[in-house]
């Protein structure tokens, strides 16, 4: 099914700021979560011994004193999770190949070697250290620089460079405008480096993986975020068809940002515990887990040039982006540079691009999604660019913005790599940060404060936020005639589906896995304004299990997928639901079905409310009498709609792609001051201007900005994973949180005299 | 994360603790709060045969306040920071304490354990150094006490014997009329200091500079008293407080990680230092 | 957290049904760029690197060359072969009096019974070669102690002057490798030793244990030396402790 734009969202529930559903369970410790599902009967508890070393060979792993250890059921070693766990396809082709777990070389610390499997953790990780490993310590490239350096150590020796792509684009004629800008213009030119961080939610992974044979199947329950494109990934790793690799999701999750995309290189891990152990297993991340080796942010060496004619137009962009992906091309990876490509202009009207794409393996955890995907790396080089070039030109660092904006008659808007800017107001979020801001007064009190010594600095960033992403763009990293050789791919599908029972309950399924975003809340209320009901009424499922839902390619929780995509499938199915009530009411009264409409809870006719029939009653009829239904209704009262994007098409010839269905808008603006002897850097303002469309629920679009305000923040001023040494890479401390009471403790007290306790 | 098998003991009284001390020594660790031991232990980086749990030692919690001030091992920090006469009684703990973790750390983090840890960046075992506190160390043979400075000997390291019990924190008699100042500059608030200022000023009827400790955390490998003795009698004022931070800095042996540099401590010291010692002197002269 | 104001301009998108477009990135993508270039107007430079923690923007306020993002310790650039040259993460150097004349001190440092009797921690010591040793070692302070299996390889020598000794060390806790510069000089009746080392550390101890690792190891020196010095003397003389400890700067 197809969209046909239709701004008839009535007043009522959507809009409203609502507080979330979700909120009083996980406030008040009533969250499940995965470390709290125990589905399996005998479940057992798995460590995963890792890989001290960036960067060695293994010549040897000794498990015996490990697997006498009383508890310990199996232990089991990269050698053989690799007969039963396969290489996971990357869309970049080389030889640069990603196993779960190592075999002959560990690539980064904290890189699985082996995996025991136990009565339960504590034992489990006593074995751990029972494991001897016979390592040869390799020298290693924790650094891009060095990676890419002559001579450098190498991570694949058969891949023969450390570079795993490179790869060229052009857009319009970035030379020739390059070439006009230095006769008659600018030219600015900016070298930077981004750093490597991780966005770090309460919960860490967890996974319970159980094996049956006769025929294969693995059931996996996870708190994995999706993309379920790599569902089939895994699948084939496991070597089963994708139904006889069950995935399911817990009801709720402790935060993701992203990174819960990674857990499904665990997810295959486990899968292949399960199997070769005979027993379902159990395996839960640690912090210091997490923060060694789930899935870190790329960081980036970069550098972009802009070219200006003299009266501040942007005429054309260069960038260079050298990217860390870590220790392997985990999928989606190359994802993170391609993200943003379609829409490297930015919120600009500039018609001419260049972009190298050079995409480097270090002795690092692999990369993945994180908050923004891209996104910071990509607007550090061009807002930091636009600024330099403000202050070079001698004009605004505002003005030479606005200047150059797409301007708001000019959507949708076509940018020269593709990307179909929708609808926005660029000059109105920026004038309305401006306002926010007291622009003129911030810089007169910069002027007074300079006047007085002090540091005092203003700094602007804009940026289009691409959201529901088109499944195709990853092909990027391919050319086109690579890409010519397989089946096309384009789109995103987004399904939902409703259900009202026997009783009148209604109940709806997603394609998307919450973690924070308030899918049950929003869902709830679109669909409570479709049917007339109230929010409460409106059950809303946020357990995904590819056995039951509607699920593709496209479906998890991604790239601001809910509210551009999975919403409009929520209202769309809504939609037929109200359709077939108010055709069953309408046979009742002998109206026309629009002559009904849906309100307190039951279905009227509009010119005379007194005949109505409750929504509840009429879903009854559709499971008690369904020879009492109008012909021209479908049976049952179960409807699932999927949705396309028909505007997200397949890459072109020239490696143009609408990459993303919809594209908000951020205005942020920075005024710091800082302390030159201390180095403290205050945030004297900080103003944010979004245009988010149509605001389903004010409250959560306003706790989301929050939250990537802090992520923003957190990356801006505080975090980074950092390397000590030539490669030794380790991320910096956080606070350890407190164990639960250890099941092999003895707990002991006295009123009298102290003795030796005794053994449980 | 899980740590190795262990004994818990859990004592009832300081007798019962002892008694566990004797008998496991070196290989027994005392859990107060937990707050640091908690996760040295899930990260194995602690390996005890036994931990002996002594928050329910009767009384080990009492504050007792005449004239000098004791403050038992397992005062948890918030209760301390709760008490208004003990906050009265101890102003530059008062200052300090906020900036001891985050409120919820303090909920469970006690006076005691954070100075038997003995991390250098620790506010609680700076304040101690600054008011020459004595650590009150009970074993079987006996109670002895031991004057902050001698206490603190390394990173983690203390005077106290594997077979000791760290019972009670003895704060001198207030200064009549002194100025404290603390002050501190971490990366977050509740994050390990980079440094950490700590002052006690007495002034002279004139103005002049009578008594001065100046202590400093999260420079050296334990708290550390910078030598102010040249600049007793000068008149106290901020330019005094600026001289003194000055060779403080230049006397100090900054250790180095990925937080700070040398020389980056260095200039705190002489930055932060100034502050705090001028707001002593400060408040000291207004007695 | 800092005040956020926050503003809205609505502008429902026509290509799905409910008009919302996607919002939950938000300013993680924009606020390292805007603060960055707030950091730069308010410095006066471009050269801006993130994260502008304190000891960063302390240095770029004071006109200093910023620390290598993701790096502590050294520059990045230099080979993974730095620690020939001194390098690694952990770095250290001082000089200590000993009693004994050169010849006898030599003579100890490369006699594995002496080594295995002095280092700190020290459960085995053999001699494996002409110029090697195996150990087995508890290395920590406190409650933080582990066991390390070391190999020590006398790289150079002048005897008895000068040597260079390469080590690697594994245990639970993390594991490292290094080098170390030893020179003696005669002074008096006895003799001065100068030494140096550069060292990288992995593992548990070196991503949790950072900024303990150079004092602990300044701890575990002051131990060997004290033993080295009281060796075959029946221990320690009283008030040893406090004279080698004012050696390494200590104010005890």
């Amino acid at each position: 099914m197809s969209v046909t734009a239709d701004k008839s969202v009535k007043p009522g529930w959507v809009g409203a700021a609502l507080p979330r559903k979700e909120d009083r369970p996980l406030l008040t410790g009533r969250g499940r979560f995965i470390d709290d599902l125990e589905p399996v009967a005998g479940m057992r508890h798995a460590a995963i011994l890792r890989s001290p070393h960036p960067h060695a060979r293994i010549r040897g792993i000794d498990t015996r004193r490990a697997e006498a250890l009383p508890g310990v059921l199996g232990v089991v070693t990269g050698a053989q999770i690799a007969q039963v766990a396969g290489v996971i396809p990357s869309v970049v082709r080389s030889k640069m190949r990603f196993q779960v777990c190592a075999t002959t070389k560990a690539r980064y610390a904290g890189e699985p070697v082996a995996v025991v499997v136990a009565e339960n953790r504590y034992i489990a990780e006593d074995a751990l250290e029972l494991i001897e490993v016979d390592y040869e310590p390799l020298p290693g490239v924790g650094h891009l620089e060095d990676a890419i350096a002559p001579g450098a150590p190498l991570l694949y020796k058969e891949a023969g460079s450390n570079i795993a792509q490179e790869r060229n684009f052009k857009y319009g004629d970035p030379d020739e405008a390059f070439a006009r800008a230095q006769k008659d213009g600018r030219v600015f030119k900016y070298d930077y480096r981004f750093p490597r961080s991780i966005a770090t939610p309460m919960e860490t992974y967890g996974v319970i993986a159980q094996y049956e044979p006769d025929p294969d199947r693995y059931t996996v329950w996870s708190n994995f975020q999706g993309p379920f494109v790599l569902q089939p990934l895994m699948a084939g790793a496991l070597n089963v068809p994708g139904n006889r690799l069950r995935l399911i999701t817990p009801p709720n999750s402790g935060g993701s940002f992203g990174i819960k995309q990674a857990v499904y290189s665990y997810m295959v891990l486990m899968a292949a515990v399960s199997r070769l152990t005979g027993v379902a297993v159990k395996w839960t991340e640690d912090r210091l887990e997490h923060l060694m080796a789930s899935s870190s942010a790329t960081d980036r060496l970069g550098s972009v040039e802009a070219a200006f004619a003299s009266d501040g137009e942007l005429l054309a962009l260069r960038y260079r982006n050298v990217v860390n992906l870590g220790a392997h091309i985990r999928a989606p990876e190359p994802a993170s540079v391609y993200r943003m490509h379609a829409a490297s202009n930015g919120a600009y009207r500039v018609k001419n691009l260049a972009i190298d794409n050079v995409l480097v393996v270090t002795n690092r955890q692999p990369a993945g999604l994180n908050r923004g995907y891209g996104g910071p790396q990509f607007y550090f080089a061009l807002e930091r660019i636009m600024e330099i070039a403000a202050r070079g030109l001698g004009i605004d660092a505002a003005a030479i913005r606005s200047r150059n904006l797409v301007r708001k008659e000019e959507f949708p808007y076509t940018c020269p790599a593709g990307a179909i800017y929708d609808a926005a107001d660029y000059e109105a979020c920026l004038a309305e940060a401006l306002r926010l801001a007291d622009y003129p007064a911030l810089l007169a009190r910069r002027e007074q404060a300079r006047a007085a010594g002090k540091l005092f600095g203003i700094g602007f960033a804009l940026g289009v936020e691409p959201s529901g992403s088109n499944m195709a763009y990853v092909g990027l990293a391919q050319t086109a005639e690579q890409r010519g050789k397989t089946e096309q791919k384009s789109g995103a599908n987004a399904s939902a589906t409703i259900t009202i029972d026997p009783s009148g309950g209604v109940s709806v399924q997603l394609d998307s896995t919450p973690n924070g975003q308030g899918h049950a809340t929003v869902t709830a209320q679109i669909v409570a304004q479709e049917l007339g009901l109230s929010p409460e009424d409106v059950d809303v499922m946020t357990e995904a299990d590819t056995r039951q839902i509607a699920w593709s390619i496209a479906s998890g929780n991604y790239s601001n997928r809910f509210a551009s995509a999975v919403t409009s499938a929520v209202l769309a199915c809504a939609r037929r639901v109200a359709e077939k009530l108010k055709t069953m009411a309408a046979e009742d009264f002998k109206v026309s079905p629009a002559d009904i409409e849906l309100a307190g809870g039951a279905a009227r006719v509009k010119a005379n409310p007194e005949l109505a029939i409750g929504v509840a009653r009429l879903a009854a009829r559709a499971h008690w009498n369904p020879a009492g239904m109008p012909g021209q209704v479908s049976a049952g009262m179960h409807e699932t709609v999927v949705l396309d994007a028909p505007m997200l098409t397949s890459p072109d010839e020239q490696d143009r792609i609408a990459s993303a269905m919809t594209h908000g808008f951020v205005a942020d603006l920075a005024a710091i001051e800082i302390d030159k002897a201390t180095g403290r850097l205050e945030i004297v303002k900080y103003v944010s201007v979004h245009d988010v469309g149509t605001m389903l629920n004010p409250l959560i679009v306003e706790g989301q900005i929050h939250g990537g305000f802090a992520h923003g923040l957190g990356a801006a001023l505080y975090e980074e994973l950092v390397t000590i040494g030539p490669a030794t890479s380790f991320p910096a401390p956080s606070r350890s949180t407190c164990a639960r009471p250890r099941r092999r403790c003895r707990s002991w007290t006295s009123a009298t005299s102290p003795r030796r306790p005794t053994s449980t | 994360m899980k740590p190795v098998g262990f004994e818990y003991c859990r004592p009832e009284t300081v007798a019962q603790a002892l008694a566990l001390l004797e008998e496991f020594g070196a290989e027994a660790s005392v859990l107060a709060g937990g707050m640091s031991l908690g996760a040295m232990l899930n990260m194995r980086l602690v390996r005890p045969q036994a931990v002996l749990d002594i928050k329910r030692v009767q009384g080990l919690d009492a504050v007792t306040i005449d004239g000098e001030v004791r403050t038992g091992a397992t005062l948890r920090q918030a209760a301390a920071l709760a008490d208004a006469g003990l906050m009265q009684a101890l102003p530059l703990l008062a200052l300090a304490l906020p900036n001891v973790g985050h409120f919820q750390t303090r909920n469970r983090g006690t006076l005691g354990g954070s100075v038997a840890h003995a991390d250098p960046s620790s506010e609680i075992p700076l304040v101690l150094l600054t008011l020459c506190v004595a650590v009150e160390l009970q074993s079987k043979r006996g109670t002895r006490r031991v004057p902050a400075q001698d206490f603190f000997l390394d990173i983690l390291s203390t005077a106290r014997q594997p077979e000791e019990l760290l019972t009670a924190l003895l704060w001198p008699r207030r200064r009549e009329g002194a100025g404290h100042a603390f002050a501190e500059i971490a990366q977050r608030h509740g994050d390990f200091a980079i440094v950490a200022c700590a002052a006690e000023a007495l002034l002279a009827p004139d103005g002049s500079l009578q008594h001065l400790s100046f202590g400093l955390g999260g420079v050296e490998s334990r708290p550390v008293l910078a030598d102010a003795r040249a600049f007793l009698g000068k008149r106290a004022d901020a330019q005094l407080a600026r001289e003194i931070a000055a060779q403080a800095a230049a006397a100090a042996r900054p250790m180095a990680d990925f937080k700070a540099t040398v020389e980056y401590r260095r200039a705190l010291i002489e930055t932060l230092g100034a502050q705090v010692l001028a707001q002593a002197f400060a408040q000291a002269g207004a007695r | 957290m800092p005040q956020l104001d926050i503003g809205h301009i609505s502008t429902p998108t026509n290509v799905n049904l409910t008009g919302a477009k996607g919002m939950g990135d938000g300013s993680s993508m924009l606020a390292p760029a805007a603060l960055a270039n707030a950091a730069a107007d308010a410095l006066g430079r471009e050269d801006i690197e993130l994260p502008l923690s304190l000891n960063r923007v302390w240095e770029l306020a004071n006109g200093r060359e910023a620390t290598v993002s993701g790096t502590y310790g050294k520059k990045s650039g230099a080979a993974a072969g730095g620690l020939e040259q001194g390098g690694g993460a952990l770095q250290g150097e001082g000089s200590q009096l000993l009693s004994a004349p050169p010849a006898e001190v030599w003579r100890r440092l490369l006699d594995a019974e002496v080594l295995g009797a002095v280092i700190p921690g020290c459960k085995r010591m053999d001699k494996v070669g002409a110029d090697a040793f195996e150990a087995e070692v508890s290395i920590g302070v406190a409650g933080i102690r582990g066991l390390y299996t070391a190999k020590v390889r006398i790289a150079e020598q002048t005897p008895p002057q000068a040597l260079r000794m390469d080590f690697r060390a594994s245990g639970r806790l993390g594991n490292g490798r290094g080098s170390a510069w030893v020179e003696l000089a005669p002074e008096g009746e006895g003799t001065r030793l100068s030494y140096r080392y550069g060292a990288d550390v992995g593992g548990t101890v070196a991503a949790v244990g950072n900024r303990m690792l150079g004092s602990v190891t300044g701890v575990l020196i002051a131990q060997f030396f004290k033993a080295f010095e009281s060796y075959g003397t029946g221990g320690g003389k009283p008030g040893a402790w406090q004279r080698i400890a004012a050696l390494f700067g200590g104010k005890r």
